[in-house]
């Protein structure tokens, strides 16, 4: 099986966001360097999605064409009077590039146009439609090569999308697509590659791998940060300390609390931005509010009673069959205590698993504190935020992330089942790795429902 | 390392990295390397970290240790089996074995820990339960710091036993695991007992009875024929009818009938424990072992867990660098630093005024501005966007009245070459003053003293006076100059 490389030449007038789409389509914020103003890219550099070990899709980012009525103009003057193609010209323009001196950053477009088997057509939406972008076209249709314009920044330059779109029509440029490479959509994106995919026939299991695999890696670093969340929020539901009834002990074990769930949310955070591929400079600097509260435990409630009725069932019953296999050992001749005794024993160790630390507690004098449900919604809504950020960001984005919640009672906001999934957690104190003393986490139980959270994540 | 080994070996260091990760495999993957898939590269850097973490060490302990612990069971369930045979068969009180009490008591336990096991094998989510995980745990402690302290000093022991344990013996592949150690243990059990029998009744001599209270003799008779039924088809001798009618309650006359009775009994009790004990848990450790290995060849990890999709990030870049492939060889025009700009000349009382690229609303803008400005200008105002506007403006400009030029251009638009090099020609083809106005009309800009200095530089390579710069601020409320 041979190497396969699809490429992609990436042109446009200066400072429309040619290097900006290569950082959002690459996702690599470090590739080359942006800034506002013309001629910020001097150098047509390169860099490759891998779509498989194979295949790859080249992207080359130019210079921008800033001349572009002067380099028009001089290649209509050649070949005066005869029936010439444009690619005639463009070549024609290159050989004799030497007198051409101040267009050397234009002549790299017209290599790259030359080089490559696509064009991308970058196009600022916030700027009107002028003669030196018709003459751009005009010069890119010379190449021969498919053309798709690609509308740039199109969450400002919205106003002129009809306008654009109705000029770009006029020069048979139809196979447009909108892509703010700021305000990132992945639909967007998906829509390159379709429109890729019907201007290039030849190449139709190349794009169809590469859309395969971009929307793979899409809902796989979605599910991926979904579960990242969910755990945090489990681990953070399920959070007590215990301490003693005064109220500098409170203070301090409060104190305790605070960092190490702030620790948890930082490391989730960390977490998200390294899979999401933004550095952590992007993100605005904002303090969880934690606040505590006593841990609710109501043994009467019936999500406690239906848990420990299935775990003392649970236990009465393993106990039971321990003790039937003892009877069976001695052929009957127990006649049955040690089934009995095994259910009792089972029984009790029941209990001793649900309720030992709450009635240690009790007798000691001590209580149990955790975090407030004010505390959990923001915490949870922040990372809503968060997450939702991060999925519509591009890597041309210099805004930083804001995900501060500044309105804390967003009930609406909060999932379906915000209460019921409090309840549960509360009951189960082991599932929370920052817990001192946390014992077996039950992984399978506390993976179904982090499976269940995540679930809820994806219909929001 | 067979190829389960080696996702084991993965998973655990999973289990030692935690949430993301963090260690370095050292040596860089090479040209070669780059080649292999995601699944094959996250195997390699395990088997480089590996040496380090001495994993796969302690996952062949734990595989020693639990197959010593099966054979430990199996010993002693063997001797278990052959212990249970005296006091059932050869009691005490007398030479009568009672057949189908003796059979029932293997075989009851046998059918009920059968249904058992099958239950546990059709749902095995059930084996996915902690309390296993915890009893193994606990008893491998006990014999591990009793037995071999030095093991458990490794700092990833119970983290990584717990990971071993979790493949192993939960799950898909639990259910195989267990499932092949229990027909083990019963197939030890069995052997056990058989062995034993034959023991027993090579040197003991018993007569076979069978009674009942609430059942018909002809059920008995009916339920024996089918018991010896596949004895008697692999050439087993087995009772007849008759046979079976004079054991009732032991009522065989003849010495010599008696004899051939207790022979045919004995090889009946012993082929049925062979056919219907032995045998099929024989068949069902062979045949879970199969599954075994063949799910273990089907073992596959979890790559969508956010550790994995992390870990290809770093292994399988979705990106590869291909470097700068069309130099510059010319430095780019520098910006006049905003220090260096002066305060603006006013405008003189008659100008031309040209609009510069400029969008509808810059433009109708820039009309205002000149009305109020400019009032005796009363031709259109001309506005160059393109070629022929350029070389109209520059055939037109050397013949013009007015003692200025202005030229309104956007503050929010980038200048560029081909601009510059339009104004510079304007400028060079008269000797008319030219003042540049910036509109500012609140249009989006990163960052506006940047975007003024890059118009300052245009306009002092364009010679056009620094003071002859001039800025129009507008919003929706009020417009200045």
């Amino acid at each position: 099986m041979s190497n396969s490389r699809l490429s992609v030449a990436v042109v446009g007038h200066a400072n429309a966001g040619k290097t900006s789409l290569m950082r959002t389509l690459l996702r690599d914020a470090k590739f080359g360097e942006i800034a506002d103003q013309a001629g910020t890219t001097r150098h047509v550099e390169g860099s490759a999605v891998v779509i498989d070990e194979m295949n790859t899709l080249a992207l080359f980012d130019t210079p921008g064409l800033e001349d572009s009525i002067r380099l028009l103009h001089i290649l209509s003057a050649f070949f005066a009077g005869q029936r010439v193609d444009g690619i005639e010209r463009l070549q024609y323009f290159l050989a004799h590039l030497s007198q051409y001196s101040d267009l050397e950053q234009e002549a790299k477009v017209l290599r790259a146009l030359l080089n490559n088997d696509l064009i991308f057509y970058v196009i600022d939406l916030r700027e009107p439609v002028l003669g030196k972008y018709r003459d751009e076209l005009q010069i890119l249709s010379y190449a021969a090569k498919p053309i798709i314009p690609v509308l740039n920044f199109t969450e400002q330059g919205h106003a002129n999308l009809q306008q654009w779109k109705t000029q770009l029509a006029r020069l048979n440029f139809h196979a447009v697509v909108a892509f703010d490479s700021v305000h990132f959509n992945f639909a967007d994106e998906l829509k390159i590659y379709h429109k890729m995919h019907s201007l290039l026939a030849d190449q139709e299991p190349l794009l169809h791998n590469l859309i395969k695999q971009r929307q793979q890696q899409w809902s796989e670093r979605f599910n991926a940060a979904k579960e990242i969340v969910a755990k945090l929020f489990i681990e953070c539901a399920c959070v007590r300390y215990q301490t003693l009834n005064s109220e500098q002990e409170i203070e301090q074990t409060t104190l305790k609390l605070q960092q190490a769930v702030r620790n948890a949310e930082k490391k989730c955070i960390r977490r998200l931005l390294n899979l999401y591929q933004f550095r952590k400079g992007d993100l605005e600097n904002s303090l969880l509010p934690v606040a505590q509260d006593g841990w609710p435990l109501d043994l009467f409630s019936a999500d406690n009673l239906q848990e420990f009725g299935i775990k003392l069932t649970g236990s009465i019953a393993k106990g039971a069959g321990v003790g039937v296999a003892i009877d069976l050992l001695t052929a009957g001749m127990t006649l049955g205590a040690a089934a009995a005794a095994g259910g009792a024993v089972g029984a009790l160790w029941g209990v001793k698993q649900r309720y030992y630390d709450e009635i240690q507690a009790k007798i000691k004098g001590s209580r149990y504190i955790c975090l407030n449900d004010v505390t959990l919604q923001v915490l949870w809504l922040r990372q809503m935020k968060l997450l939702a950020a991060l999925q519509k960001r591009g890597h041309a984005s210099f805004a930083k992330i804001a995900y501060q919640i500044t309105a804390p009672n967003q009930q609406t906001a909060l999932p379906q089942n915000w209460d019921k999934w409090l309840r549960q957690l509360r009951s189960h104190p082991n599932w929370s790795s920052l817990n001192a003393s946390a014992g077996e986490r039950q992984d399978s139980k506390r993976h179904l429902f982090t499976d269940k959270i995540c679930a809820a994540m994806a219909h929001e | 390392m067979d190829l389960f080994e080696q996702r084991l070996l993965a998973e655990g260091l999973r289990t030692i990295e935690g949430d993301s990760p963090t260690l370095s495999a050292g040596a860089q993957p090479n040209s070669g390397q780059k080649q292999v898939n995601f699944e094959k590269a996250l195997l390699q850097r395990a088997l480089q970290l590996d040496p380090q973490l001495q994993i796969s060490a302690l996952f062949l302990h734990f595989k020693r240790l639990t197959s010593r612990l099966f054979t430990l069971l199996a010993v002693l369930l063997a001797i278990c089996g052959a212990s249970t045979v005296q006091p059932f068969f050869f009691s005490g009180q007398g030479t009568q074995i009672n057949f189908f009490w003796a059979f029932a008591l293997f075989f009851i336990p046998n059918l009920l820990t059968l249904a058992l096991w099958l239950l546990f094998f059709l749902r095995p989510s059930l084996l996915a339960e902690g309390w296993l995980a915890r009893l193994s745990l606990f008893l491998l402690k006990t014999v591990e710091k009793r037995c071999d302290p030095l093991s458990i000093q490794n700092p990833h022991f119970w983290s990584l036993f717990k990971c071993y344990f979790k493949i192993s013996f939960s799950g898909h592949l639990g259910r195989y695991q267990l499932s092949a150690a229990t027909h083990l243990l019963w197939f030890s059990y069995f052997c056990g007992a058989s062995l034993m029998l034959v023991i027993m009744l090579a040197t003991h001599q018993v007569d076979f009875i069978w009674q009942t209270s609430i059942l018909s003799a002809q059920s008995f008779q009916w339920l024996t024929q089918c018991l010896a039924y596949i004895p008697d088809l692999l050439g087993v001798a087995v009772p007849d009818l008759e046979q079976i009618q004079q054991s009732h309650l032991g009522v065989v006359n003849l010495l010599q009938d008696a004899q051939s009775s207790r022979f045919l009994w004995s090889s009946l009790l012993i082929s049925s424990l062979m056919i219907y004990g032995v045998l099929p848990r024989v068949f069902l450790w062979l045949l879970m072992l199969f599954l075994l290995k063949v799910k273990r060849k089907q073992f596959s990890l979890n790559l969508s867990k956010p550790y994995y999709v992390q870990l290809r990030q770093s292994l399988k870049p979705n990106i590869s660098a291909l470097g700068v492939v069309d130099h510059d060889t010319v430095k780019g025009t520098s910006s006049v630093p905003l220090s260096s700009i002066t305060p603006s000349q006013p405008l003189p009382p008659s100008f031309y005024p040209v609009a510069l690229e400029l969008s509808a609303t810059q433009l109708s803008l820039c009309k205002k501005h000149v009305q109020q400005y400019a009032a005796q200008h009363i031709e259109p105002i001309m506005h160059v966007c393109d070629f022929s506007s350029q070389q109209i403006l520059l055939a037109e400009l050397p013949e013009l009245n007015p003692q200025a030029v202005v030229l309104y251009v956007a503050l929010s638009r980038v200048p560029d070459r081909g601009l510059l090099r339009f104004i510079k020609s304007l400028t060079s083809s008269t000797a008319k003053p030219f003042y540049l106005l910036l509109i500012d009309d609140g249009s989006a800009c990163a960052d506006i003293n940047k975007r003024r200095s890059a118009w300052y530089a245009l306009a002092a390579q364009a010679a056009i006076s620094l003071d002859a710069i001039i800025q129009l601020t507008t919003n929706k409320e009020a417009q200045s100059l």
